[in-house]
């Protein structure tokens, strides 16, 4: 009842929270091709959504076209990505500290990019990827946040699907799984693993640019945390939607990441929990979804032995 | 065709643990050589393959396929020259993608990966269930099945095929067998020797198994200590019996075969 209260009083926090979830499934799918595709968690995407922010906030205040700010967030992303798929692959740096490394000196290059720490776009005045559909349409701000980010995603969706169904994507699908066997295909593992981190950053950095647009500012808090909102989306997909598909686990992340922005929408709106206390929230929830296979073996290890003892 | 020489490597070298695994090493292969290699756990069996794969490299020597010099060539450089089954049958598979997509990844070995080409034509799939078909196990109907849910010999036979589906130069079998159940172990030997007869390939294949070593291939080779002490070809390869290696391998290496595991099977 009180949900259903919730949605009719509240239009507007939920338009908010869909704008969010299908800009931050951008950020998911993202994750979700390091995580899941090449199975090596990169921390370089909390550093790649800032970039992503601060290249099109500093391009945007300067007049630059919106569409080009957008694309220089792309490839300050892949940049990113390629500075840690480098020190790991040809430096055998750990994975994780590799994204580490890129993490933090994004904070500094950042600040380098926009100047300062934090840049204002007042959404009203300055164009974005958005105003081109409220000047041509007469539309609402809301609904042209909605139009074109549910586009953005619909193309993401689309080109990740089939680069991951070509000769390259295949291989690169390969490599998370079995590097021995790919290097034995005549494979070149760096590559593949390079070339994932670069597209799984472009599109964080993409998610970033479209997020400063959206909010209307890029200040340098805003990567962290990055990681584990990305993963919460890929876990609630992953357990409501257990699907094997490539195409319906794209989708279905986009799905997850909308519900998740509803839930903490409801939950803040209601006095549920102060904001400050989302991080702690949403890791809580990962780090339960990321134990939950190892729990149910030990409660069905536990049922086994029960029913053992009562037969006996 | 392949040719060893005088190949070396040492391990953890300058340390306390140094190991010299390989001690000069030398070979040389013949089109449609079927070549066994036996010897006891730690002969330097499996490095000498992995260091004509490329997975490890030698500390002095050199290899070269058809005269082109692969000592320091990356591990997926030379792969157009080997085809290469591994004995943990997860090795040589990707378990989490299909059985056609597997077939698809091997059927482009040594070619370049492009970014705008399909990973599998309708064509190529028609051809690879004609080749599941020839394995005899049913695989031909479920090219769309992970290959993670197929067995340990499902795999091997698989692994088999895709190390065959483009011809290699040479093919590399480390102990594909050794992992299986001794049913199995056997379907998968018929296996290999029929494509081996097939595409008469020139194949390398290590075992800890005497038997199998004798009744496959036209030549053997035993390992001890990282040397090959023993290398019978021919006419006198196919009249030698089991009683007859291990009296080779004590002349030759001046110890008695201790091994349990290669007296029993």
């Amino acid at each position: 009842m009180a949900v259903l209260q919730f949605i009719s009083s509240n239009s507007a926090i939920i338009q908010g929270a869909v704008s969010l979830g299908l800009i931050f499934s951008i950020m998911s799918i993202g994750v979700f091709i390091t995580f899941r595709v090449l199975q090596m968690p990169d921390l370089t995407v909390e550093g790649s959504l800032l970039l992503g922010a601060a290249m099109t906030a500093r391009l945007i205040s300067q007049d630059v076209n919106p569409f080009a700010a957008t694309l220089a967030a792309i490839l300050v992303g892949c940049a990113a990505g390629f500075a840690s798929g480098f020190l790991h692959t040809m430096f055998k740096i750990p994975s994780i500290l590799a994204g580490i490394l890129t993490m933090v000196s994004s904070y500094s290059i950042a600040i380098r990019i926009m100047g300062t720490s934090n840049i204002p776009l007042l959404p009203r005045r300055v164009v974005s990827i958005f105003t081109f559909l409220q000047e041509l349409e007469g539309m609402e701000r809301a609904y042209a946040v909605l139009i074109v980010s549910f586009a953005v995603v619909l193309i993401v969706c689309c080109l990740v699907y089939c680069f991951m169904g070509t000769e390259f994507g295949s291989a690169l699908r390969a490599t998370g799984n079995n590097q021995q066997m790919v290097r034995a295909q005549g494979i070149n593992t760096n590559i593949m693993i390079i070339a994932c981190l670069m597209l799984s950053n472009g599109l964080v950095g993409l998610a970033g640019s479209i997020l400063a647009q959206y909010q209307g500012f890029a200040s340098v808090d805003m990567g962290a945390g990055t990681i584990v909102y990305g993963l919460a989306a890929l876990i609630i997909a992953e357990v409501l939607f257990p699907v094997r598909r490539f195409w319906t686990r794209l989708i279905s992340i986009v799905i997850g990441s909308i519900i998740y922005r509803l839930v903490i929408a409801y939950a803040l709106s209601v006095d549920f929990m102060p904001s400050t206390d989302l991080r702690l929230v949403t890791a809580t929830l990962v780090a339960f979804a990321l134990v939950l296979p190892l729990i149910r073996e030990k409660i069905v290890k536990m049922f086994k032995k029960l029913y053992k003892r009562g037969a006996a | 065709m392949l040719k060893v020489e005088d190949v070396h490597i040492t391990f953890e070298a300058g340390t306390p643990i140094e190991k010299h695994a390989l001690q000069g090493v030398s070979l040389s292969l013949e089109q449609g050589d079927y070549v066994t290699i036996i010897g006891g756990n730690g002969a330097g069996k499996s490095t000498f393959l992995n260091t004509t794969a490329g997975t490890l490299f030698p500390t002095m020597g050199k290899i070269t396929v058809d005269g082109v010099d692969v000592t320091y060539m990356p591990e997926y450089k030379r792969a157009r020259y080997f085809g290469r089954v591994f004995q943990n049958p997860r090795a040589g598979t990707a378990t989490d993608m299909f059985i056609e997509e597997n077939l698809a990844l091997a059927y482009r070995r040594g070619k370049r990966r492009s970014m705008f080409r399909w990973h599998i034509s309708s064509k190529e799939r028609s051809f690879f269930r004609e080749r599941l078909a020839t394995l005899g196990l049913g695989l031909e109907n479920r090219l769309t099945d992970k290959v993670g849910l197929l067995s340990g010999g499902q795999r091997q036979a698989l692994s088999l095929l895709m190390a065959t589906l483009i011809e290699p130069r040479v093919l590399l079998l480390d102990e594909h067998t050794a992992a299986l159940d001794p049913k199995t172990a056997i379907i998968v030997l018929e296996l290999t020797n029929k494509l081996v007869q097939e595409h008469n390939l020139t194949t390398l294949m290590v075992t800890h198994n005497m038997r199998d070593a004798l009744t496959h291939g036209n030549r053997i080779m035993m390992m001890h200590k990282g040397r090959i002490i023993l290398d019978v070809k021919g006419e006198e390869k196919a009249n030698l019996t089991v009683a007859d290696l291990m009296k080779m391998f004590e002349t030759a290496s001046g110890e008695e075969m201790l091994s349990d595991r290669m007296l029993l099977t």
